[in-house]
């Protein structure tokens, strides 16, 4: 091998070394200067006695809604079908607050019995109220008069069957 | 919701509905089965439906009125233009010894109802919404009156939630005694207690607000 090649060879060894160098300084810089932001934050908030703003994983983990499941009973002329009824509770929230509220509130019929008549909704917890409301603004499906009766709201799915099953 | 529902169960008159006019017996049998389910101890029947229907009622007997427990009110509800109407139907519905709802077509007769200690109830109007202010507030407090809502005008059209949403805060803004009623014709257009209460967290007041809205004061014995 000529003297040429081996130098070359050596150069660029030696540039390849110093890039990588470079790139794991300034990843351990950027680290070590959040790691010093977020002392700096904490102490500050701890000196003035400010709440402290939590991290992102944590604040992820806050702004995760919370979900409520509203059992119903539907007493009605005729037997209703589910499809029928999801229909109607999403034209009346529709109607009640706009087509954003059906995406907003997370509504979904979970359960709905033709037989019985129990049924449970899953919606957005600040949207309970709301929900309840749009239940008892349908009065009629399927031009069979209809009453939605509001019976419990909780926030597992295992206690709204269990409200049912004690029920029927 | 259970212990605010439980704590108002203690007291004597639970749920009182002050106004219905039923199209049929059939359907009046229905609303008294539902009623008793839903906790009401009390309806105000129109007082012509009574009149027109009073042998079919009576010969429902006791195995339908005694099993649902639910007593009957006779209840006047006048629809009248001017104050000279208005007086004589009051004058009239008075002496058959009902409670009387007074619905007032013009501005005249709503200030007269409000006067007049004789009408329990002034139905509130949207027309009327913006006429309650303080001086309606001392006219009812004369009368000793409240003013009703009726929920059969958010059936027809759920556009009406932002008039309802004023009418309650002005009620509530001069510490009016509010009183609410279904005006139900068939046995799907009741209230139930917990959507009267969702109805009033939805507008952005207190449950218990519309709760009480549904036990009038005049109805505690």
């Amino acid at each position: 091998m000529s003297y040429d090649l081996l130098f070359e060879l050596t150069l660029a060894l030696l540039l390849v070394a110093l890039l990588a160098a470079t790139i794991r300084f300034y990843t351990r810089t950027m680290r070590l200067a959040a790691r010093i932001q977020e002392i700096e934050r904490l102490l500050s908030a701890i000196l003035k006695h400010e709440k402290l703003v939590p991290t992102s994983r944590a604040l992820n983990q806050q702004l995760k809604k919370r979900k409520r499941y509203i059992v119903f009973r539907v007493i009605s002329e005729a037997p209703i079908k589910t499809e029928d009824l999801e229909r109607a509770i999403e034209e009346t929230l529709t109607t009640l607050f706009g087509k954003p509220s059906i995406g907003d509130s997370r509504f979904s019929l979970v359960y709905h019995s033709d037989e019985s008549g129990y049924g449970i909704i899953r919606v957005s917890s600040d949207w309970k109220n709301r929900a309840i409301l749009a239940l008892s603004l349908v009065r009629e499906v399927n031009r069979s008069k209809t009453f939605i009766v509001p019976i419990r709201t909780t926030g597992t799915i295992r206690k709204a069957r269990e409200t049912i099953s004690s029920r029927s | 919701m259970a212990r605010i529902l439980a704590k108002y169960a203690v007291c004597p008159v639970l749920w009182v509905d002050i106004y219905v006019n039923p199209d049929s017996v059939e359907e009046l049998v229905k609303m008294l089965k539902l009623y008793r389910r839903m906790g009401y101890s009390a309806i105000g029947v129109d007082r012509a439906f009574l009149k027109r229907h009073k042998k079919s009622i009576a010969s429902l007997g006791e195995e339908v009125l005694g099993a649902t427990k639910v007593r009957l009110l006779p209840t006047a509800y006048i629809k009248c233009k001017g104050e000279r109407e208005a007086k004589a139907l009051v004058r009239k519905a008075f002496d058959s010894g009902c409670l009387i709802i007074g619905s007032a077509l013009d501005l005249s007769a709503f200030r007269f109802f409000s006067r007049d200690s004789r009408v329990r109830v002034v139905e509130l109007k949207p027309k009327f919404t913006m006429n309650v202010d303080r001086n309606e507030a001392l006219l009812l407090k004369t009368g000793s009156s409240a003013l009703g809502i009726n929920l059969s005008y958010l059936l027809r059209s759920p556009a009406m939630m932002s008039w309802l949403s004023t009418a309650i805060s002005r009620v509530l803004k001069y510490s009016i005694s509010l009183v609410l009623y279904s005006g139900a014709k068939r046995w799907n257009e009741l209230w139930h207690p917990r959507q009267v209460y969702s109805l009033f967290e939805s507008l952005g007041f207190h449950g218990r607000q519309g709760l009480l809205a549904l036990r009038p004061f005049f109805m505690s014995k």
